[in-house]
């Protein structure tokens, strides 16, 4: 891990739609996600984190929350990362 | 502004996210950045960096920085539309490996030939740089200093360097790298018709009703003329595509008449054509009459070899561009001996293929357009094709009109603006004079204002012939700018390298990028590039095309252009010309280079108030005077009046591009041809007005074998060329990451048969070795080249796998070209 | 007389390092990773072409994409055209390929037809696969969307 490495990821969540309320509520009170749309069911969820290893944790962390159906990632941006540059 | 990126990072992902899932966006997380001062990028015109088909970019700019380009939509050339590697132009700048500083070898603090590569200021650059070439000029005269430049200079990078070794130096031996690339074209438009350059253009494919390609792998190399091939073959039905080459390869996909030929042979088979033509009574005898000659040339003329080998002792007329005058039926009977059945023979073509190739020549109701070039040019007889060609399309009358066009395809951007009008070679002055005749080398004298007797009457040594003069000590101090030679010249162990590296010469090469060339130098300067530069370049339909500068180079990086005038101002005439010549003209003495040739009034007539106030011009703002303004202007001088007319300069800053000649604002698409060239006599309807009588020359010229060709030890025919992804040596596409992972390497192509039988498979590791040197790389049996048994074919654009290390420096002995499509090899696991 | 190849990248560190005066060097031609002229190394392995059908960011919106998946044996010549098996208008509900460009349907003139046009038969000409060769020099090149993000940020704080 370099300094000032950041890294961010954003899934779509799927519930069933009467529990997407709740489970947005239960993700928001994880370390390093935050729930920004939630519309029958569909979840807009971001991860941030320091490292690599720590994001595959959050993300991970995501499909075992009680009322997920599936998670979709969608899009992972970094800065600062060693090697990021060079694909 | 770490924290606002990070948001922006942020934004973008739940954006993204949002969009999936197909839910609106939260007001905050808008990724839509508008504001139209935020969102306006600036837009110029520019001709692409890369080929000679001179297709128009708009180049958008953002806070000095290139972001993006786009095919100009308002350009007949392209339409709106690039190739890949024109799509990826707003990236070949930014390579992280820019030389931002000049570098001079040295050891303990002082240049030294073995030394290491140290950042010096320009300042002292030009001070050793100048020293050398002084010392060298005094040991041993004006011969012993040479510059080697480039078809992908402006013209006025050209004019300027044209200047400072024929007029300053007063030395000849200034050469473009187009030598390899379009001298052989050159060569066969002064035999046939007096003046160079294509008399038709671009408009003739929109015209047409046959292509023929002969040895031109267009679909590659000049991809956007092929997407206007493409486009009237599929849109007329009765268009008819026929491909000649060594090899099968992208054109093949739209040929109708496909023919793989042995190397060499398209000689037979041109002569074949001729002959069918005669035979079938399809010459066009009015046409004939009126507007040809019969000349039978000189046969056995040698392979441009060191004159102290084998096969140049043997030639019976070794560089003879000699002839004779002969009758049509002499010139009949000549091509009889082409019959279709030994020339199958000779050529591994089915009879029918050839029978059905020349039909389309000899109907008169079919126009054809005959598109060849580094087939016919990088060829030991490569100005005998060129005649040869030109004889079929003057035997059936169909040239200079549209549809009817033997058109030469020009390789780089501006071989024909730059090296081939501007005149960069060691026999030519601009406008396609001669330093040979004593009327071309007055009227350069007085455009330069310069004493009668500058320039010297014995040309220059050609760029082969520049490395052989290296290598043996002849040339001391040499310049290489705006090209790749350790990479492009041919036979680089023998003559290329030890050239470079021969302790009694300082070579300096002036490069954006660090290449193999620029390692092998002892002073290598940092060039600016493109559009870090105004400048003006010409394709091969002779339409030049300006472009503003749009963005500062890098560090201390410079033009040429630059370079070439400011190392101008370290001579005097004291030191650099001979006493008589001073004595003849007390007026010039005790002056700078720069004074004489650059600031003399003339040359620099245009002031700083005329350039454009929307654009930087470094090189102006530095000099004091509009710089690249009144060197065209000046340039201009040699061709108006004289059928190269050029337009007044602000008319390109204009247009997308005219093509010359242009008389009365009127550009000429024709030429040759009454009603559409302006230089045509009134009444004559064909006009070849580069002869004196007005008449083209119909040459008879034989098939004579390569001079090199496969034996029982080195059995395979080598042939070298280029891929679409790549330009030439790659200095630019290879830092651009799209294009390198497209192509990463240079593999060689092989049949599969040739491979097994060598106990090779895909993907193995060979040795490509001829008897000057050897390359590795990997084989390729299922790529989109397909060679038949006998031949192999390895592009040259990767500096880890030189096969110029292989190839053989013969060169056709008119032209002076290398026949870079010709050699025997053998290929072994490595 | 054969070399240990650098990386590509690595090379460009150790040249990179020398302009900026800090390091003197003999072998500058970073596209030739460290070999002499006058030697020559092992050549690379002929690296896959990428099949992962993901797409990649285009560095502006004109850029052709990349093709993301392997086109081994797709012929596209006067007697087929494999591309346009899924890349066609009508074949795209089945194949769930994007369709081509609507650009792709004007002829030179900018007039639209009803097909494909012939001028954009060749789909190689502007669109290449991407092989996974990690020896690639790094490229200073910007998106333009951070340039734009920079100034909006840079007037924030103003």
């Amino acid at each position: 891990m370099a300094d000032n490495e950041y890294h961010v990821a954003s899934y779509v969540v799927s519930t069933r739609p009467e529990d997407g309320g709740t489970v947005a509520e239960r993700i928001n009170g994880m370390p390093g996600l935050e729930v920004h749309v939630e519309q029958q069911g569909k979840l807009v969820v971001t991860a941030e984190a320091r490292d690599v290893r720590e994001l595959a944790e959050f993300a991970t962390s995501l499909e075992d929350v009680a009322g997920v159906i599936s998670v979709a990632p969608v899009y992972h941006e970094y800065e600062n990362a060693p090697g990021a540059r060079i694909q | 502004m770490t924290v606002s990126r990070r948001e922006f990072m942020k934004a973008n992902a739940i954006a993204a996210a949002a969009g999936v899932a197909g839910v609106s966006v939260p007001a905050m997380a808008s990724n839509v950045v508008t504001g139209e001062d935020l969102t306006s990028l600036v837009w110029n015109k520019a001709p692409c960096r890369f080929c000679g088909t001179g297709c128009s970019v708009n180049v958008a700019t953002l806070d000095g920085k290139v972001v993006a380009t786009h095919g100009d939509i308002n350009s007949p050339v392209n339409k709106g539309i690039n190739c890949v590697k024109g799509y990826f132009l707003s990236k070949i700048m930014y390579g992280r490996d820019r030389l931002q500083t000049p570098l001079l070898r040295k050891r303990d603090g002082k240049y030294h030939k073995e030394g290491d590569f140290t950042p010096v200021s320009w300042d002292e650059a030009f001070d050793v740089m100048a020293e050398k070439f002084k010392a060298a000029l005094k040991a041993k005269g004006p011969t012993s200093v040479g510059m080697f430049g480039s078809g992908q200079w402006t013209a006025m990078e050209g004019y300027a360097a044209v200047k400072l070794m024929k007029a300053g130096f007063r030395s000849n031996n200034i050469e473009p790298n187009a030598r390899h690339c379009m001298a052989s074209a050159v060569g066969g438009f002064m035999r046939t018709f007096g003046i160079d350059e294509p008399m038709g253009c671009y408009d003739d494919i929109e015209a047409t009703d046959a292509f023929v390609l002969w040895g031109s792998n267009m679909a590659e190399m000049h991809p956007i003329l092929w997407t206007r091939v493409t486009d009237r073959r599929l849109s007329a039905s009765h268009v008819k595509v026929a491909v000649l080459s060594t090899f099968r390869h992208r054109c093949f996909d739209l040929a109708d008449i496909d023919m793989v030929f042995t190397p060499q042979t398209d000689l037979a088979i041109l002569n074949y054509i001729a002959n069918y033509i005669i035979s079938n009574k399809k010459v066009n005898h009015d046409f004939v009459n009126k507007h040809t000659n019969f000349r039978r040339g000189d046969t056995d003329i040698g392979y441009g070899l060191r004159d102290d080998h084998p096969k140049q002792q043997a030639a019976a007329n070794p560089n003879s561009g000699g002839s004779k005058p002969m009758t049509f039926a002499e010139f009949a009977e000549f091509v009889s001996d082409y019959d279709e059945d030994s020339v199958s023979k000779l050529s591994g073509v089915p009879v029918e293929r050839l029978r059905a190739l020349a039909e389309l020549y000899a109907d008169p109701d079919r126009k054809v357009v005959s598109f060849w070039t580094m087939g016919f040019n990088q060829h030991t007889r490569g100005v005998w094709c060129n005649n040869l060609i030109y004889n079929i399309h003057l035997l059936t009358g169909k040239i200079s009109t549209p549809g009817n066009s033997p058109f030469s395809l020009t390789g780089q951007p501006s071989a024909c603006g730059t090296a081939r009008e501007v005149g960069t070679f060691s026999h030519r002055l601009p406008a396609d004079m001669v330093v040979a005749n004593e009327k071309h080398r007055e009227i350069a004298e007085k455009i330069w204002r310069l004493p009668a007797g500058t320039i010297v009457a014995k040309p220059g040594f050609h760029a082969v012939l520049q490395n052989r003069k290296l290598k043996d000590g002849d040339i001391n101090a040499y310049w290489v700018q705006c090209n790749n030679n350790m990479q492009a010249a041919a036979n680089i162990n023998e003559e290329a390298y030890p050239g470079y590296r021969n302790p009694d010469n300082f070579i300096v090469v002036s490069d954006p990028y660090p290449t193999v060339t620029a390692e092998a130098a002892d002073l290598v300067l940092p060039t600016a590039m493109w559009i870090e530069k105004e400048g003006v370049y010409g394709n091969a339909e002779r339409r030049t095309q300006h472009w503003f500068q749009m963005i500062e180079p890098p560090g201390e990086s410079r033009s040429d252009m630059w370079q070439v005038i400011e190392f101008s101002k370290r001579f005097t005439t004291d030191e650099v010309w001979s006493k008589e010549l001073l004595d003849a003209s007390p007026s010039h003495r005790g002056k700078t280079l720069y004074e004489v040739l650059f600031a003399n009034g003339h040359a620099n007539r245009y002031p700083l108030s005329e350039i454009s106030p929307d654009h930087g011009n470094n090189e102006s703002q530095y000099f004091g005077y509009y710089v690249q303004k009144s060197l065209f202007e000046e340039y201009a001088e040699f061709g108006r009046g004289k059928a190269h007319d050029l337009a007044p300069y602000e008319v390109y800053q204009e247009t997308r591009g005219l093509r010359w000649p242009v008389v009365d604002g009127k550009e000429t698409r024709w030429r040759f041809k009454e009603g559409s060239d302006p230089y045509v006599k009134p009444g004559s309807d064909w006009d070849f007005y580069g002869k004196p009588d007005g008449k083209a020359i119909i040459f008879a010229l034989p098939y004579e074998p390569a001079a090199e060709s496969p034996d029982d030890e080195y059995d395979l025919w080598l042939s070298t060329g280029r891929v679409l992804e790549h330009w030439h040596s790659g200095s630019m596409t290879r830092r651009v990451p799209e294009l390198q992972r497209a192509m990463p390497n240079a593999l060689v192509y092989v049949h599969p048969d040739d491979a097994s039988a060598r106990g090779l498979r895909r993907g193995d590791t060979v040795k490509i070795v001829s008897r000057r040197g050897e390359v590795r790389t990997r084989i390729e049996t299922r790529g989109r080249n397909r060679p038949p048994k006998g031949l192999i074919f390895m592009p040259w654009f990767d500096a880890s796998r030189l096969i110029n290390k292989v190839t053989l420096d013969a060169t056709d002995p008119l032209s002076k070209q290398t026949d870079y499509k010709k050699c025997a090899v053998k290929m072994v696991k490595a | 007389m054969m070399k240990q190849k650098m990386s590509i990248a690595a090379f460009l560190l150790l040249t990179v390092s020398l302009f900026l005066g800090v390091v003197t060097a003999d072998e500058i031609a970073t596209l030739r990773d460290g070999t002499p002229i006058d030697s020559e190394s092992d050549p690379a392995a002929i690296p896959q072409v990428f099949d992962g059908d993901i797409k990649s960011k285009r560095n502006y919106p004109m850029q052709p994409p990349l093709i993301p998946h392997d086109t081994r044996d797709y012929d596209v010549n006067l007697q087929a055209n494999k591309c346009m098996s899924c890349h066609a208008r009508r074949r795209t509900e089945e194949s769930q390929a994007p369709m081509i460009s609507v650009t792709h349907y004007m002829d030179r003139e900018g007039n639209f037809l009803a097909d494909i046009s012939p001028r954009r038969y060749f789909c190689n000409q502007c669109h290449v696969n991407q092989t996974t060769t990690r020896d690639v020099l790094e490229n200073d090149f910007r998106d333009m969307d951070e340039l734009i993000e920079e100034r909006a940020a840079k007037g924030k704080d103003d």
